[in-house]
């Protein structure tokens, strides 16, 4: 049987790019042929991955699988409906699309558009699979019959190879600040304004040697602005550092270099951040909603809405007392094991044989 | 001034069952009640007034307009374009028909139809989104007028009272 994956997009550095990769290596060492295909494939990508208009015909073999992994709306999902082989949906969870709405139309409406493909997607999937329970929560939701879905989380493997910027490190971390960390697109579902606002108060009342570090794509200019407004109009423009995508090494370097990971966001269907920051030893504060209780499990703090002054005090505790940091960052190191790369693996070896002999 | 009086009325979950939960939060609580005293923090209306003004308004537009919320899907999926796959139902010969006319597809296609095609995509999906933002102005502009006509008609019942 050959095994097709058909993506958006393939990137460095971009988390379902990491899991098509992993996916495809483990599917050739187990013997199956495989091709990659996508719409936009980074230059980097390009010796590896196909242009998605060339599997058309290659899904026309009935002995086929084609995995498709929708995370935003691209009208390839068509090729998913057409196949005529056996079809894994990995649904990688898309925002609802109010939180785009009077920032981005464009954005808000392939959001629209991506939750309506997705009742079409689950509708012909032998199987669909979702990378948090949260997420196969959703497939169900969308009409996928509850028998033919199961919970794939991503494969994280790849963590910690790339090594940090010394230089930088040294200069992020050499002033004695406190670091704050948060690391995602810059889009209003993932509450950066909250996070500002949660911020100034911990700054300006509790420690004002603290800087904010928001990593990600600021690829959404009204709101962008808006931020930037908001920190002056709050006294920290010079406090909040807006660093834009970065290298997976500098991405390493932050982590490094951070005492808190806070999460203000409103959705996350995974959130591999969550992770990254429980693997590199940063305490997590993050807000109680959508799938990340189920990601951080009992590690973290978590917090339900926005009380400032506690959630700010709480941020401080974290970072001040030994005890408590300590004793948190040990129970991430343990929920990490969730996400054990032999465990990811023996699940898709389950679900390929499922899908296999039926 | 309001306080955290008890845990339940806190926003933080420590599930972690080896930290003292009750601890943390009563230290947190004393530490409020002393920054507070201090006037530390800033007012919370002015962390809400910093934002508020902000935030593009957007109580007047849904999408609600089934109709032609339908028909920008079915545009956005016909806007896609893909290049045209041979096959040939002759006998014998037939497979090199369609290899002759792949061959030619290939090249042509690679090089010359493709780009045209993404070209083309790309300028759908842009004609599609300002549609898309035509109607979201539709529906602010419809909702106004509703309000404006209910406030015309509730000073039109004042002054016949009067």
């Amino acid at each position: 049987m050959r095994v097709f994956q058909l993506t958006n997009g393939m990137m460095a550095g971009d988390a379902v790019s990491n899991h098509v990769l992993e996916i495809d290596a483990r599917l050739r060492r187990w013997g199956y042929n495989t091709d990659i295909f996508a719409e936009y494939i980074a230059p980097e990508m390009e010796t590896r991955v196909r242009p998605d208009t060339e599997c058309a015909d290659l899904l026309k073999d009935p002995n086929s699988l084609l995995i498709y992994h929708l995370s935003i709306y691209n009208p390839n999902y068509r090729y998913f409906l057409q196949a005529r082989g056996k079809r894994i949906l990995v649904y990688h969870n898309i925002t609802p699309a109010h939180f785009f709405h009077g920032w981005d139309a464009r954005l808000e409406m392939q959001c629209v558009l991506g939750r309506e493909a997705l009742k079409e997607l689950v509708a012909v999937a032998d199987l669909s699979l979702g990378d948090s329970e949260y997420n196969r929560q959703e497939l169900v939701q969308a009409g996928a019959p509850l028998e033919k879905t199961g919970v794939l989380p991503i494969f994280l493997s790849d963590f910690g190879a790339q090594p940090a910027d010394a230089a930088q490190l040294r200069q992020l971390t050499q002033k004695n600040t406190t670091n704050w960390l948060t690391v995602g697109r810059v889009v209003p579902s993932k509450g950066i304004h909250d996070l500002i606002r949660l911020f100034s108060v911990y700054q300006r009342a509790i420690n004002a040697d603290a800087i904010l570090y928001i990593v990600g794509s600021t690829g959404m200019p009204a709101y962008t602005d808006a931020l930037f407004k908001l920190t002056q109009s709050l006294g920290v423009s010079d406090r909040v550092v807006f660093t834009g995508r970065v290298s997976d090494t500098l991405l390493t370097t932050y982590y490094r270099a951070a005492d808190l990971y806070v999460i203000a966001s409103y959705h996350e269907g995974f959130c591999v951040p969550a992770v990254e920051s429980m693997y590199f030893g940063v305490p997590v504060l993050s807000r109680k909603t959508t799938a990340l209780p189920e990601t951080l499990g009992d590690a973290g703090i978590l917090f339900t809405h926005l009380g400032y002054e506690p959630v700010a005090e709480m941020a401080h505790l974290l970072v001040s007392d030994s005890e408590i940091r300590d004793r948190v960052i040990k129970k991430q190191k343990e929920q990490l094991q969730t996400f054990n790369s032999a465990r990811v693996e023996n699940k898709l070896r389950q679900f390929i044989d499922w899908v296999d002999v039926r | 001034m309001k306080t955290i009086e008890n845990t339940s009325q806190t926003p933080l979950e420590i599930r972690d069952p080896s930290l003292d939960s009750a601890d943390i939060l009563r230290r947190i609580e004393s530490q409020i009640s002393r920054r507070r005293a201090e006037i530390k923090y800033p007012a919370a209306d002015e962390l809400q007034a910093a934002w508020l003004p902000l935030v593009p308004d957007t109580t007047s537009v849904r999408i609600d307009d089934d109709y032609i919320f339908q028909l920008l899907k079915e545009l956005t999926v016909d806007s896609y374009l893909q290049e045209v796959r041979f096959s040939s139902s002759v006998p014998m010969v037939g497979w090199l028909i369609v290899a002759i006319r792949r061959a030619w597809n290939w090249m042509s296609t690679r090089w010359y139809v493709l780009p045209a095609l993404k070209q083309q995509t790309r300028y759908n999906e842009q004609v599609i989104i300002s549609m898309y933002r035509l109607l979201q102005s539709n529906l602010a502009l419809q909702q106004q007028m509703d309000e404006l006509r209910q406030q015309l008609s509730k000073l039109e019942n004042a002054s016949g009272s009067e």
